[in-house]
């Protein structure tokens, strides 16, 4: 983002003589409009009580929105945490003394300060006054920060700038074409890098329509789709594009299907375009950085980069730079560039393990398995044969005097559940070397053996 | 077919389905939670579960229905909606 951008709208996508009836959040039985969504956004920031910074728990991904532009119009940074668990909202918390929690339902367990949104009982009662203008917000100011679980214990935060957030989903929504009549579906939480992007930044960006749900099941997936307009862009990932496609019923049109977090197969993006009739495409990115580049997953294995972004080597690995971007990221995936400026994947760097679409650092499963009472020794290992993506890890540990249930409650409470081992071995030695390493034959040998060997 | 016989053919679904290595179909306990806690099955298993409920009894899943909690909240519950919808 050019430096000479002093402020951006809150909503570059507010169409002035319309926005009273463009549509922005939509769910069964009732749709917000843009001009309704502020309104409702500048009262709520002026009943909220004072606090330095904001935790953005909302599920619903209309509220999600409200609560963000409360934050954005009070000029009070938003949190999102990595997950949902209470221990990762309270190490935000204790990083970031006074930040309010908001949540469309109760967190159980939670302690810190909380306060529940609820949509206005009844929105189209109070006539507001128009806007008296459209709020508009610093471009540098860092209005989000996006938290990763890190590799150091800790979640680490990744500040994003609200003028770049708004020019990369700019950006993003010309590349997928989705404009002011498009509706977005998403399966993706809004408090992750992909679900803000696609369902949150780019309605805000260009005015399009995002539907307020979640939803997860193949069936919830069809009724939500049917339920919107067409053009209909549907942003979600590989998990549930294999569910969806032996689903039973009649899909509505899809005019795209957008994945990410997981690389998609050829195969399977080849059925999604086959049974929704559709064109399927994929985002690579990551927190860090963001979104940057996308392909058709059915033209190949080379990736296109985003307007104005680009990588260049920094030995081994290289960097990400555009206009959207602050400055150079580095990147943990090893990308080969092609002279033509496309670029393939060709694999992850060695700490970081995605299962399920969500990554982690080994380092930092670890960390959090050795810091559970009772586990003197313990290590994350990735099973053999988990290729390309993994499906489950496993977990070698000593821990005298608990039990693999007890073992698996307290990792419950420490990391993501999609982390949690399928296969737990309790040992009385981990098999470390003179180097104090553990060799990963030797780790693999151990999980066969618990394993039965059986798959 | 006998009440049993659906129950530990649901059983062996879900141990085949997940890849529950540890596990055999006659140790899952027919009321421990699935979810969570007892068998900590998460929301990944939810899906392929659901698929291969659908495929293999024709009984569709979706979180509009008001008792999918009570549907996932034990091997019996899921049994028993199975046979009452397949």
């Amino acid at each position: 983002m050019p430096d000479t951008i002093a402020a951006v709208p809150l909503m570059p996508g507010l169409r002035p003589a319309t926005g009273a009836s463009a549509p922005l959040v939509r769910r069964p039985g009732q749709v917000l409009s843009q001009v309704d969504l502020l309104t409702q956004a500048v009262r709520l920031a002026a009943a909220l009580p004072p606090a330095p910074f904001v935790i953005n728990l909302c599920e619903d991904r209309g509220l999600f929105i409200l609560a963000l532009c409360a934050a954005l119009v009070r000029g009070v940074q938003t949190l999102l945490p990595p997950n949902r668990l209470v221990q990762s909202i309270e190490e935000i918390v204790a990083a970031y003394p006074g930040a309010l929690c908001l949540s469309d339902s109760p967190v159980a367990g939670l302690a810190p300060p909380a306060w529940l949104v609820a949509a206005p009982v009844d929105p189209a009662a109070a006539q507001p006054p128009p806007l008296a203008r459209a709020p508009v917000i610093a471009a540098a100011w860092e209005a989000i920060l996006v938290f990763t679980s890190g590799s150091t214990g800790k979640p680490q935060p990744h500040p994003k700038r609200w003028g770049d957030v708004m020019a990369c989903a700019a950006v993003a929504a010309r590349r997928f074409g989705i404009g002011p009549a498009t509706t977005v579906v998403a399966t993706v939480p809004p408090q992750h890098m992909y679900g803000l992007e696609l369902s949150v930044a780019v309605p805000l960006a260009v005015g399009a329509a995002v539907d307020a749900g979640r939803p997860f099941f193949p069936e919830d997936l069809r009724l939500a789709l049917a339920r919107v307009p067409a053009p209909r862009v549907l942003v979600t990932t590989p998990i549930h594009l294999a569910a969806c496609v032996d689903a039973m019923g009649d899909w509505p049109e899809v005019a795209l299907v957008i994945s990410a977090t997981a690389p998609l197969s050829g195969e399977l993006a080849g059925l999604v375009e086959e049974r929704l009739g559709t064109r399927v495409c994929e985002i690579y990115g990551c927190t860090e950085a963001g979104s940057i580049a996308s392909r058709r997953t059915l033209d190949g294995p080379h990736w296109q980069w985003y307007d104005s972004a680009s990588a260049a080597a920094q030995g081994e690995r290289c960097a990400v730079t555009a206009d959207f971007l602050p400055a150079p990221v580095p990147l943990s995936d090893i990308l080969k560039l092609h002279d033509d400026g496309t670029f393939q994947l060709l694999g992850r760097g060695s700490d970081m393990v995605k299962v399920a679409g969500k990554r982690a650092s080994l380092a930092d499963l670890n960390l959090r398995l050795n810091a559970i009472p009772g586990v003197t020794d313990g290590v994350f290992v990735i099973p053999a044969g988990e290729a390309p993506e993994v499906r489950r890890l496993a977990v070698v540990a000593v821990a005298p005097g608990l039990d693999r249930a007890a073992l698996l409650a307290a990792l419950r409470e420490r990391i993501d559940p999609c982390f949690l081992p399928r296969t737990l071995v309790l040992v009385d030695r981990l098999p470390r070397n003179e180097t104090g390493k553990c060799p990963r034959e030797r780790l693999l040998e151990l999980v066969q053996a618990r394993g039965g060997g059986a798959r | 077919m006998s009440e049993d016989s659906l129950l530990s053919e649901v059983g062996r679904l879900i141990v085949e389905t997940l890849q529950l290595q540890d596990l055999r179909p006659e140790e899952i306990d027919p009321d421990a939670p699935l979810f969570g806690q007892g068998l900590g099955l998460d929301s990944i298993d939810a899906l392929e579960l659901a698929l291969a409920v659908s495929q293999r009894y024709g009984v569709t899943l979706s979180s509009e229905d008001p008792a999918l909690r009570a549907v996932f909240a034990s091997l019996r519950s899921l049994t028993e909606h199975i046979r009452a919808n397949r």
